[in-house]
């Protein structure tokens, strides 16, 4: 039941945190297992969804300040999302997008694990920013802060490839 | 106005979160500067990215693994277990008999009768075991003449039926 609802979830915020689609599926199994140790924990009437993220992000970021995961590189983006990634009808603009998202997947390496986890939330996930500053613990303007630094940094990203595609 | 500070406010301008001056200040400043207005456009591009950035299945290796993952045993389950232990069933039997004894007793409409039988039986048992006191003293006093003369002669038999020589 909770693997059949949450799996995918967690699976996804685990992938485009470490970036390693193995990584992903060990962190996604250490999660559960910590899930069934502290469901007793959990208050019932409380959001059950907001609750296990929040024990997603902080095994994450726990295990990220354990392991140092920026030293590694990411998956490459063909390898597994390429194929998943959808579009609408006009193949140009699904090319242009699909490139812009292989750039953002591979510039999410080079955000602090706080500010990636602020934009995986509120940008691919799709919190809201009072969910995100719950699920991350800190006030709302911290996580605005966060994620306006975090997309901004990205954007930078893609200006700075648009710049030498011109220069070519 | 320098571009790192306009730059600094395009995010949350795209969000329409800046005061009605600093909105007026980087919407002058990006007419007039290519390099700001382009990273206005990326930002904007590069959001619309992210919110379609694709989700993937996790695997049927991965569900695989999830399903095998043990569910821990609470703690309840784990006292109740306790009495299930094989070592514990005659304690058990004898519990349930007890409480059930008890619980004909406690819940019987003629409950004053059986206290007095239990009253009677109490006292008729004393009075027996004080009865038997009372012989059992007179046995001794009895055997205390004797004594000494069974202790002699216990001294005085051989266990193994040979003689000292």
């Amino acid at each position: 039941m909770l693997i059949d609802l949450f799996s995918k979830k967690v699976f996804n915020m685990a992938y485009q945190f470490s970036g390693s689609y193995q990584e992903a599926q060990d962190l996604t199994q250490d999660i559960f297992v910590k899930l069934h140790h502290t469901l007793p924990k959990y208050e019932f009437g409380k959001n059950f969804t907001a609750w296990l993220i929040t024990l997603t992000k902080n095994y994450l970021i726990d295990e990220y300040r354990r392991t140092k995961w920026e030293k590694k590189n990411r998956d490459d983006f063909d390898d597994h999302l390429r194929v998943a990634s959808s579009g609408t009808d006009n193949p140009e603009d699904n090319l242009l997008r699909t490139e812009r998202q292989k750039l953002l997947w591979e510039g999410l390496n080079r955000l602090p694990a706080d500010i990636r986890m602020a934009v995986i939330l509120k940008e691919i996930q799709g919190k809201s920013y009072d969910e995100t500053a719950e699920i991350v613990g800190v006030p709302i303007g911290t996580v605005k802060s966060r994620v306006n630094r975090g997309r901004l940094q990205l954007a930078r990203i893609l200006q700075n490839v648009k710049e030498i595609a011109d220069e070519l | 106005m320098s571009c790192n500070h306009i730059q600094e406010l395009l995010a949350a301008y795209t969000e329409n979160d800046l005061s009605a001056e600093d909105k007026a200040l980087v919407e002058g400043h990006v007419q007039s500067c290519r390099e700001c207005a382009s990273l206005l456009s990326l930002l904007r591009e590069a959001d619309e990215a992210l919110a379609a950035f694709p989700q993937i299945d996790p695997g049927r290796e991965l569900i695989e693994r999830l399903i095998a993952i043990p569910i821990p045993k609470s703690r309840f389950r784990t006292f109740f277990e306790m009495f299930r232990k094989p070592s514990l069933q005659p304690v058990m039997a004898a519990a349930t008999i007890f409480l059930a004894v008890l619980s004909l007793y406690l819940l019987n409409p003629d409950r004053k009768q059986i206290d007095k039988a239990i009253i009677r039986t109490f006292h008729r048992g004393i009075g027996q075991v004080e009865k038997l006191y009372a012989e059992a003293g007179s046995v001794t006093d009895t055997l205390g003449s004797y004594a000494e003369n069974v202790f002699v002669s216990l001294k005085s038999i051989n266990p193994l039926g040979r003689s000292k020589d």
